[in-house]
């Protein structure tokens, strides 16, 4: 059965069983001063038992479980064809088990579904049937009134939990294939503002190859920022945010393709003080890459080292002599080595003609923040 | 490298297969193509290719079911390069841990694609600078008190081998580096792939689920 469908049962289940219980004490108390009582040792016991199950079964809480064990309909049945059969098998003629059985019904229904209520209420009108027997023709009335009540009550609750099931599936399908649809247009929607424009774009400039790529860079990045949005705390303010963009930058000003990687939670570290420096350097080191190395791709990768940072910009391009590069060349004297000495970091440069540029920026023993 | 290597292309946007075929055709021989599951497993018993191209994500179970499939149809010779758009750690990871030998992303450059065939289909571990960063953190990530074997962790060697991998460096220039052969650092990258294949499972999924919180 349905889980949610299943716990209101339950509920329901728990609530009868103790207006049952309260019900059985009235019953016993107005026999009682009535002064019709034939039994009245057996009826008190009988009714201390059915009140001590019901108390024990609310407190229990075992019917509020996931999935309440099949012992739990099988205890109350039993318990309740007790009430019926116990105080007429001791010669008791006022009938006290008033509402009580009936709630077995619903706790059946609960565990064990409608199955349960058919075996209960047919274990409950065998109870009811051998108290007739019992006491004969006195309960005639009470008897036929009550079996009554089990076989309509439990025909009404079959019938009753099935509607209300297929309601439920019903209503459930519905919201899925409203999700589903929703879900499509949001899609479509998105499509149709980036996918779709700049195909569109792409046909229009197709003689224009750098344009081309430049468009579908930036779709592709776009359309998987959309697919994947960033897991990580602070991804969207931290330095792997910061190295996407000037991979982004450097990639649509100079059509070079800029790989970044991180490691170790350097992607999360804020982009302040010292680590901006690292930054302004490592854009620095980019762009150096992209114009002069003449190579397509450059790779970036950043890592955390204890409480350090460290950045490599690495191409494999044409390389250069240090020694020869100008003093009045800023790129590199300025822009890289200058910046990271001012923030209390290194930068070294190894480069060689035909060996390629890679570039190490370093911050080391400094605080960093989590952006 | 003279004779051509035999290669398959699993992917289910033919458009990509179609570009990818006009763009390393003439470095390795494309012996066939499939777009869906079951078509890969029988396409690729049947051309016995040296290497496949598999895209992570397929539809039916992606690429790691296509895995599955050829190692239980009795092919073990065959190898996966596994092939994605996504960034995912986590489905990366998990392609890896299903037999892939090594993991490209679909922008990646021909000819460095052309390089990760060879590699693989020599038995060997391709590390792209993603899949080197994946694997940094997957390993970071397991703690030292609960590593069971040696699998847990990487040595420093391999360790520094992966750093440069993702710092975009080649096999060649590492081993210059670190004054090894090329031999050797190929070892340590096959170990590496061994350990990512075999490691605590717990511990590695549980990474992959944290970084993958949507």
């Amino acid at each position: 059965m349905d889980s949610g469908l299943q716990a209101g049962m339950a509920r329901v289940a728990m609530v009868l069983r103790l207006v049952g219980a309260v019900w059985v004490v009235l019953l016993l108390a107005a026999a009682a001063y009535a002064g019709q009582l034939t039994a009245a040792t057996a009826s008190t016991v009988t009714c201390a038992v059915a009140v001590a199950w019901a108390v024990a079964l609310w407190r229990g809480a075992w019917l509020e479980e996931e999935a309440p064990p099949a012992w739990l309909a099988a205890a109350d049945v039993t318990v309740a064809c007790g009430v019926v059969v116990a105080p007429g098998l001791a010669g008791e003629t006022a009938g006290i088990s008033g509402g009580y059985p009936f709630a077995s019904l619903l706790v059946a229904l609960a565990v064990a579904g409608p199955r349960g209520v058919v075996a209960s209420a047919a274990a409950l009108a065998v109870a009811t049937l051998v108290t007739l027997g019992a006491v004969g023709r006195a309960s005639l009335a009470f008897v036929a009134s009550n079996l009554l009540l089990y076989v309509l009550g439990a025909v009404a609750l079959v019938v009753g939990a099935g509607v209300l099931q297929r309601q439920q599936e019903r209503a459930r399908t519905t919201q899925a294939e409203l999700a589903v649809a929703r879900e499509r247009a949001a899609t479509a929607a998105h499509l149709h503002d980036s996918v779709l424009q700049t195909l569109a774009l792409v046909q229009r400039r197709a003689d224009d190859a750098g344009a081309v790529r430049s468009l579908a860079r930036r779709q592709e990045r776009e359309l998987r920022e959309w697919l994947f949005p960033s897991a990580q705390p602070g991804a969207a303010t931290g330095l792997a945010q910061a190295l996407a963009t000037v991979a982004e930058t450097v990639q649509e000003r100079f059509d070079v393709a800029v790989r970044v990687v991180t490691v170790g939670g350097a992607g999360e570290v804020a982009v302040a003080g010292p680590v901006e420096a690292l930054l302004g350097a490592t854009r620095e080191a980019v762009v150096n890459a992209a114009q002069h190395a003449g190579v397509q791709q450059v790779d970036v990768f950043a890592q955390r080292e204890g409480d350090g940072l460290a950045v490599w910009v690495r191409d494999r391009g044409e390389g250069f002599e240090l020694a020869s590069v100008p003093p009045d060349r800023h790129g590199v004297r300025g822009s890289i080595l200058g910046r990271m000495e001012a923030a209390g970091g290194t930068a070294q440069v190894r480069s060689g003609p035909g060996q390629g540029t890679e570039v190490e920026l370093r911050l080391m023993q400094m605080e960093v923040g989590h952006g | 490298m003279d004779e051509r290597l035999k290669v398959y292309v699993v992917d289910d946007h033919r458009i990509f297969r179609a570009g990818l075929r006009a763009e390393i055709a003439s470095s390795v021989w494309i012996a066939g193509e499939a777009g869906t599951v079951a078509d890969a497993v029988e396409g690729i018993c049947a051309a016995q290719p040296a290497v496949v191209l598999l895209d992570v994500h397929l539809p039916d179970g992606g690429g790691a079911a296509v895995i599955d499939g050829v190692r239980r149809a009795g092919e073990q010779d065959v190898e996966f390069l596994a092939l994605s758009a996504s960034d995912s750690a986590a489905d990366v990871v998990a392609i890896i841990r299903a037999g892939a030998r090594g993991y490209v992303t679909k922008t990646v450059a021909a000819g460095e694609l052309v390089t990760a065939i060879r590699r693989v289909a020599a038995g060997d571990a391709y590390f792209s600078p993603q899949l080197a960063g994946y694997v940094l953190d997957a390993f970071a990530a397991i703690p030292v008190a609960q590593v069971d074997t040696e699998l847990g962790q990487l040595t420093p060697r391999e360790r520094e081998v992966m750093q440069h991998l993702a710092r975009g460096w080649t096999y060649a220039e590492i081993g210059e580096a670190l004054v090894i052969s090329v031999r050797t650092v190929e070892t340590h990258a096959s170990n590496v792939l061994r350990k990512l294949q075999l490691a605590n499972r717990h511990e590695l999924s549980r990474w992959a689920a944290e970084r993958n919180i949507t």
